[in-house]
């Protein structure tokens, strides 16, 4: 594909999923320097991957370049233990304080960074897209079943690395 | 914590507000991302980037300010651009290196002070680690203080040297040639810094961003202050006894421990071949002798004794001698080759999510080198007791690197994606890339100890390096 005809693309692909992909890296990363570090990140896979978002599945595409930007920005702040410290948690100085910012929060974003590709898709769409089964099936092109599946195992999976993390 | 606490905080997420500014943020990022794309060029050094999704950002930095164009992969915290080669010429007027390193519990580990001279070679060197161990050296003799024993060891300058890296020259021309940036304008420990990836630091490096000079290496710190006057200088404490060994001194009568000192010396020697030939338990009873008379600063001894009773099938002694050493070299950051070793033993022992743990920290590191192979070095060394002994044209080539490295990553990873030494280099690109894409999109650790394994080529054709 040409360079002019990529770049429009990639023009075109910003005017309509900015404030989509916005909105997804701030409820996976939850403050401003995470959110920026996967932004990068998700910039430069949307221009790498650009000709693949000319179409219908562009949606489809950018949540896996989110998906994977806030994978990697995590992988960046998580310390040596894996974990991720104190500092950085932003941790809750009240117990009314708004879930985003507490430590829980930033161990369940952490925790779905680190589910396989499909599972983590499936969590973002069903609770921090607040979609319904049948368009988290579309979009994941598998059956409701199997999107009621993939939420499941998630959830199952978010539970043993949230143990291991609040060990 | 039940099913219904994680999805009731899910949803918590899910409906919280979007603040103003990160829409903001994200409009603006992609708006200063599109002017990038005006200028034809750049798409050749997006290309470029692209091909190592590890370092893709740091490659733009330093690639982009490297042909002097105003493109930055606009970060809105970051002012200015900032490349690598600053940081190489900054490096070039540095006349004296001080640099202390601090334990986990953020005490001093060591302090060391080192003169470098107009050919970029160190001149000068004092490393004081505590409580015991002092030396210096003045440019002609080296002095080995032992505090302990109230003793100072003198030596010819030629045959004792200590030093900080082997090679300051190659260790800065890494940087020059490798080095790439991970973030620019971060901070570390509350100071302003970019954050770059030096191999052979094996480490992250935090660099000032106004004296563009790396003040930070891991756990160590730097600075560039000229040293107290005396620093250099031999000075013998009162009380203490002198043991000359330089060429030309009266011969004395020396005390045993430092004969042992001398004995554990060659005994290191001859535990790195028992370890190399296969002779298992000597090399083990040798090791643990050395270990025994010098436990401090031995760590190559402690990562060889694991390696040993590894291969003897005693994992859990392997996994004890392998986190030694992570807990020697704890200031330095972590410690890839040796989690490894230890994260194979874990596996090995059938404690696949311990191994995980380990595992998973090295694979940035087996993946980033499958691009920039000097980054595998410390693993050819670990893998190689006589490594150190072998001269630079013998040590494994750029392929042969890769090639370990493709093995290694198959075993902990069950992957294959093709690579074949003898293959075509565009056949070879698309296993690297296959292995990046599968980092980025998945990146999972399981253990497959019969993995299909590449040959490791004797003779490599270099026009395909």
């Amino acid at each position: 594909m040409k360079y002019s005809k990529r770049a429009e693309i990639f023009r075109q692909v910003k005017a309509d999923y900015i404030d989509f992909l916005a909105s997804v890296l701030w409820r996976l990363t939850g403050d401003r320097e995470l959110f920026t570090e996967a932004m990068q990140y998700s910039l430069l896979g949307i221009w790498r991957h650009v000709e693949k978002l000319n179409g219908k599945k562009a949606a489809s595409y950018i949540y896996r370049i989110a998906l994977t930007a806030n994978s990697k920005a995590w992988r960046n702040r998580i310390g040596r233990n894996g974990q991720i410290s104190e500092s950085q948690m932003g941790v809750a100085a009240s117990p009314d304080e708004k879930v985003s910012n507490s430590e829980l929060a930033a161990k369940v974003r952490l925790a779905v960074a680190q589910l396989p590709a499909k599972q983590s898709k499936a969590i973002v769409m069903r609770y921090f897209q607040q979609q319904d089964y049948r368009e988290v099936a579309e979009k994941l092109c598998c059956t409701e079943a199997g999107a009621r599946s993939h939420v499941s195992k998630a959830i199952a999976a978010l539970r043993g690395k949230l143990a291991a993390l609040t060990d | 914590m039940d099913r219904e606490n994680i999805e009731e905080i899910l949803n918590k997420l899910g409906t919280e507000d979007v603040p103003p500014e990160a829409r903001q943020i994200a409009r603006e990022m992609s708006e200063d991302f599109s002017k990038t794309l005006k200028q034809p060029k750049r798409h050749i050094f997006l290309e470029y980037i692209m091909k190592s999704k590890i370092t893709k950002l740091a490659a733009a930095a330093a690639i982009i300010f490297a042909v002097a164009l105003s493109i930055t992969v606009v970060n809105k915290l970051t002012s200015e651009a900032y490349a690598i080669v600053q940081t190489v010429e900054a490096l070039k007027d540095v006349r004296f290196l001080h640099l202390i390193s601090y334990d986990a519990n953020g005490q001093v580990q060591d302090e060391r002070w080192i003169e470098i001279g107009m050919d970029g070679r160190q001149i000068r060197y004092r490393q004081d680690t505590p409580p015991d161990f002092l030396v210096v050296e003045d440019g002609n003799s080296t002095a080995a203080y032992h505090k302990d024993k109230h003793a100072v060891v003198l030596y010819d300058r030629k045959y004792k040297q200590y030093v900080w890296v082997g090679d300051l020259g190659e260790f800065f021309e890494n940087l020059r040639q490798k080095g790439t940036i991970i973030e620019q304008n971060t901070n570390y420990r509350g100071r302003a810094a970019h954050k770059i990836l030096w191999p052979m630091a094996n480490a992250e490096v935090y660099v000032d961003p106004v004296t563009k000079l790396p003040f930070a290496i891991g756990n160590t710190e730097l600075s560039y202050e000229q040293p107290p006057p005396g620093t250099f200088e031999i000075i013998i404490p009162e009380g203490f006894a002198v043991f000359d060994r330089r060429p030309g001194a009266e011969p004395i009568e020396e005390p045993d421990w430092l004969k042992r000192e001398d004995s554990a010396d060659e005994l290191f020697n001859k535990a790195r071949y028992a370890l190399a030939a296969g002779n298992y338990p000597e090399a083990a009873a040798l090791f643990e002798y050395v270990i025994d008379k010098q436990p401090p600063g031995r760590n190559w001894a402690w990562f060889w004794l694991g390696s040993t009773y590894y291969e003897l099938g005693e994992y859990d002694l392997a996994i004890d001698k392998f986190s030694k050493v992570i807990d020697i070299l704890s200031s330095y950051g972590p410690v890839p080759y040796c989690l490894y070793a230890r994260g194979l033993a874990y596996a090995t022992k059938g404690q696949n999510s311990t191994a995980e743990q380990d595992l998973v920290k090295v694979l940035p590191w087996m993946i980033q080198s499958l691009r920039q192979p000097t980054a595998a070095a410390m693993f050819n060394y670990a893998d190689d007791p006589l490594y150190r002994s072998l001269p630079k044209d013998k040590r494994p080539t750029a392929k042969q690197s890769l090639s370990m490295m493709i093995n290694r990553l198959r075993i902990i990873t069950g992957q294959n994606f093709g690579y074949d030494p003898y293959g075509s280099a565009e056949e070879n690109e698309q296993a690297i890339a296959a292995w990046e894409e599968w980092y980025e999109n998945s990146g999972e650790i399981e253990f497959t100890p019969d993995a299909e394994l590449i040959p490791i080529p004797k003779v490599v054709e270099e026009a395909g390096k």
